[in-house]
């Protein structure tokens, strides 16, 4: 045994030395001969994934409409986030490491960028260390601001979380909610956000059919979510799954106001800041194509802008100067006696101003708004005057007109809405307006044919308001054939609303008041684990 | 050239399956919303835990079952909310019974103007009692400010009600109940009975008007809850949502948070610069009007009903923190003067810490063991 052994090395090294002094043709063939063997069986075991995954999707589509190709790829990145975000002590150690190597080659990534653009602020920070993702590979149809986002405790990354006064609500995040009211991702945030602000898609409004409605879903979209004002940051994420892709820190001597806009292609984002010095109202403007870099800056003509809207005629800023001067450290008002709020048109190409207006009293706070696609603006009022001094909280304006139009409420009874609006949406194909009073606990619908207050529905602590379907990503129409809003609230509830109709038509309108609300709006919620903050956005296809 | 069949098709399966598994939360719906709200609800505990940093302890929900909270939710309907009106409606009607009395001879003065003055106080404390239940009939359309408009920052009750009583001798209730928020109520008759020596026939016509206006407005509101409370606490709903719990211990938060700033911190200028008024000022009884708040929270949070609830879990650990700071505060206020604006500084800022205490302990402990969610739109909009 030992001899045959001997025997066969020897072979064996011989035949190894003579190899290495000449190569045959022989011996090149047969080196190249296990590579190919390789590449070819690497490229069949390609193509037989790619057959098995495409017969899979095949059958899944018959079943589910809306499924996309890209749900695979999404998929295996959700169960590494879900690895990521484990608690295991044993892949703590990596994910840990792994941050550290992402941010650093973020870091010296834009360093670089910042090199060649200098004048930019924008600043990546560590993000994967700051805000944890936690997803489900769904459709997304809407996104909110949240706080107590129940998350793993592991992720918390606060240092302030024994304070207090800052953190009296903990769990900051943002949303992604399917076509079900379900939560699909969730990401921590490192404050309070306000409103969020979904990427259009180029062209948006030039798409005909069906077919290219459904391509939609595979452009890469952006989120943006600003911080509550007086903020200094802004984020941007990845609308499909949540990961948050830049932090942008507003420039030296400016705030931002916790609202923002796109341009209709996308390629622009408009925001609202203060200038922490002279306390003017700005839109700083964004290139969405570059990082989102600044690029200008336009004056709003007005202090404290907060809302502001794109135009239909994708040519026009609609800014909400709410018109109070706001200590940022404290967030008290300093002039509620001299604020003039107005509403102000601007050409947002070069920040010219086409048209500005201004309510009836100077302490008519214009704040939130939406957008009728005739081009009508619907403007939600915080009042800030006396508390029994009943003005119109929900007002419309149209281009050119000198005033603006308030709505009609049953015998002007505006302080049911207790003199704050929290958010506007607007259904343009039923010419519905939805309008949400957190501390009037209601959310009311209005007929904008007639301007008339259909009715409100009891919604304690509601705030966030948006379309329920048709014009929303990803949305089949309900299975009673029924569209309508969504609103969202405090105690975690998203709940639909829609306009029974039959019961609209049977009633007078003009004769409708607090007791006459036999289901004219009819209501169903879904209920989470977490309190909806400010505004919830619809992703419109 | 050889491609190695067996091996590729392993490959194959194995990357295909690996795809397709990923991919299958996407599919079973309903799997896939099991799975978030386990993860959801699995959080909710730590994210609790996490707001809790004066102590560390994992804050478990009850399960409150739907016949248990309706049970709760009656019993907070019949014997607190209901009761609370009542009362309130019941004291304004005496002091009008008594104004009436009184003011056959005007000018009112000395024991009889102690007399009503006594009544007010007692009236003012019901309604401080009764206003902590924020929300439902009272507060609809701002209606709670024709009964207390407070804080008034810019002095609008005592120009108000001195131009209403100049411009009308003879006041009825009926003119008065379409006149502004501003001079009616439990603020415009401490008006009218502390910043006058004396009551002349006008100012005594006021008095009447004003508190008949009152007692109507109260008594509308507690018919109300007794008509509507399945519907205002969503009693016959407790099967499939907790918006009852959910609505009473969010109103109660807010309305001791919106006390703590309107009331203590603001006026007594603890945190910033002072603003507004203390509650009950020209009567210079602001204790007493606080100490009734105090009362109802008492009377909400150890309720033997919560508590047994609470107790559930054999967790009495919230049930006793709540009693233990609660007692603590009625004790400090027991101490402090009559006029909290004569307290000294440390005095003042122990009672608003004792106030925050409360409220986080509400919202650190109280709200997550029950099971629902602190709201916070309607305190701090945008």
């Amino acid at each position: 045994m030992q001899t045959s052994e001997a025997y066969t090395a020897a072979i064996a090294k011989r035949h190894s030395a003579s190899s290495k002094a000449t190569p045959r043709p022989a011996d090149k063939r047969s080196n190249h001969e296990p590579l190919m063997t390789s590449a070819l069986t690497t490229l069949g075991s390609v193509l037989g994934t790619a057959a098995l995954v495409g017969i899979h999707h095949h059958y899944r589509k018959q079943h589910q409409p809306e499924a996309r190709l890209q749900d695979y790829v999404s998929g295996v990145r959700a169960q590494l986030h879900t690895l990521q975000a484990s608690p295991k002590p044993q892949l703590t150690r990596l994910r840990y490491a792994y941050q550290q190597a992402s941010a650093a080659w973020q870091r010296a990534y834009h360093d670089d960028i910042d090199d060649k653009n200098r004048d930019s602020k924008n600043i990546v920070t560590e993000l994967t260390a700051i805000h944890s993702t936690i997803m489900l590979a769904r459709p997304v149809c809407w996104v909110s601001g949240v706080a107590s986002m129940p998350q793993n405790r592991s992720l918390i990354n606060n240092d302030d979380s024994n304070d207090d006064s800052s953190n009296d609500e903990t769990g900051f995040g943002v949303v992604g909610i399917d076509a079900d009211r379900q939560i699909v991702w969730q990401t921590t945030m490192p404050e309070r956000v306000h409103d969020i602000v979904v990427q259009p898609i180029p062209n948006i409004q030039n798409r005909q059919n069906d077919q290219n409605k459904s391509n939609t879903h595979n452009c890469p979209r952006d989120v943006v979510v600003l911080g509550r004002r007086p903020s200094e940051k802004f984020w941007v994420l990845d609308t499909a799954i949540g990961q948050v892709k830049f932090a942008i820190t507003a420039a030296d001597n400016r705030h931002f106001y916790g609202h923002a806009c796109y341009s209709l292609d996308g390629s622009t984002l408009y925001v609202t800041e203060n200038d922490t010095i002279s306390l003017a109202g700005k839109i700083g403007i964004y290139d969405a194509r570059n990082n989102y870099s600044k690029v200008a800056e336009f004056d709003t003509h007005g202090i404290g802008p907060h809302e502001l809207i794109m135009h239909p005629d994708g040519e026009t800023l609609v800014i909400a100067n709410g018109g109070i001067k706001t200590e940022q450290a404290s967030r008290e008002e300093l002039n509620l006696d001299t604020m003039r709020p107005s509403l102000a048109y601007l050409n947002r190409h070069d920040g010219t101003l086409i048209e500005q207006i201004t309510p009836e009293h100077n302490q008519m706070s214009v704040r939130h708004l939406a957008i009728h696609d005739d081009g009508t603006v619907m403007i939600g009022i915080q009042f800030q005057g006396e508390k029994h001094i009943n003005v119109p909280l929900v007002l419309a304006h149209y281009r050119g007109d000198p005033d603006f139009k308030p709505l009609i409420m049953p015998n002007n009874q505006w302080q049911r809405f207790h003199q704050y609006i929290a958010s506007v949406a607007v259904d343009s194909e039923r010419n519905l307006l939805c309008v949400t009073t957190p501390i009037g606990g209601c959310a009311a619908i209005y007929d904008l044919n007639t301007r008339m207050l259909i009715d409100a529905v009891r919604l304690p602590d509601c705030a966030g308001a948006s379309l329920f379907a048709g014009q929303v990503s990803g949305q089949a129409k309900n299975k009673d054939g029924t569209s309508g809003f969504i609103v969202s609230d405090g105690h975690g509830k998203l709940t639909r609303l829609w306009v029974n109709t039959l019961s609209v038509e049977t009633s007078d309108l003009a004769e409708l008041d607090s007791k006459n609300t036999a289901a004219i709006i009819v209501q169903d919620s879904q209920i989470h684990n977490m309190s909806f903050d400010n505004h919830l956005q619809a992703v419109l296809a | 050239m050889k491609i190695n069949p067996a091996l590729a098709m392993a490959l194959s399966a194995l990357s295909a399956g690996l795809l397709i598994s990923c991919v299958k939360p996407a599919d079973e719906n309903k799997t896939a919303e099991v799975d978030s709200q386990t993860v959801a609800q699995d959080g909710a505990a730590s994210n609790s835990t996490a707001a809790d940093s004066a102590n560390d302890e994992q804050i478990v929900a009850i399960d409150i079952s739907a016949e248990t909270e309706k049970t709760y939710l009656t019993h907070v309907a019949e014997d607190i909310v209901i009761p609370a009106y009542a009362d309130a409606a019941k004291q304004s009607g005496l002091l009008h019974d008594l104004a009436q009395k009184h003011c056959q001879q005007a000018p009112v003065s000395s024991d009889e103007l102690q007399a009503l003055r006594a009544q007010w106080l007692v009236l003012a404390q019901a309604w401080a009692s009764a206003e902590m239940i924020n929300f439902g009939p009272a507060t609809a359309s701002m209606s709670n400010l024709y009964i207390n408009y407070y804080p008034d920052e810019r002095g609008l009750v005592h120009s108000g009600v001195a131009e209403l009583i100049a411009a009308n001798p003879k006041l009825t209730p009926e003119q008065l109940a379409n006149e502004s928020a501003i001079v009616q109520g439990v603020p415009g008759l401490e008006e009218a009975l502390f910043a006058n020596d004396s009551l002349n026939a006008a100012q005594c016509a006021y008095v009447v008007s004003a508190s008949a206006a009152l007692s109507t407005r109260l008594k509308d509101i507690e018919s109300n809850w007794q008509q509507n409370a399945t519907t205002l606490l969503a009693i016959d709903k407790t099967a499939d949502s907790d918006q009852g719990l959910n609505q009473w211990f969010n109103a109660l938060l807010s309305l001791i948070e919106t006390m703590k700033t309107n009331a203590i911190d603001e006026p007594l200028g603890l945190t910033g610069k002072a603003k507004g008024h203390l509650p009950a000022a020209t009567a210079g009884q602001s204790r007493a009007i606080i100490n009734a708040k105090l009362a109802t929270l008492n009377k909400t949070l150890t309720d033997p009903v919560l508590t047994a609830i609470l107790g559930s879990n054999d967790e009495n650990a919230i049930a006793a923190s709540l009693s233990s700071e609660l007692a603590d505060t009625t004790t400090l206020l027991a101490q402090m003067p009559e006029d909290l604006a004569t307290a000294d500084k440390a005095k003042q800022q122990e009672l608003f810490d004792h106030f925050t205490t409360i409220t986080r302990l509400m919202k650190r402990q109280l709200i997550p063991t029950l099971g629902i969610r602190v709201g916070f739109n309607s305190n701090d909009g945008d």
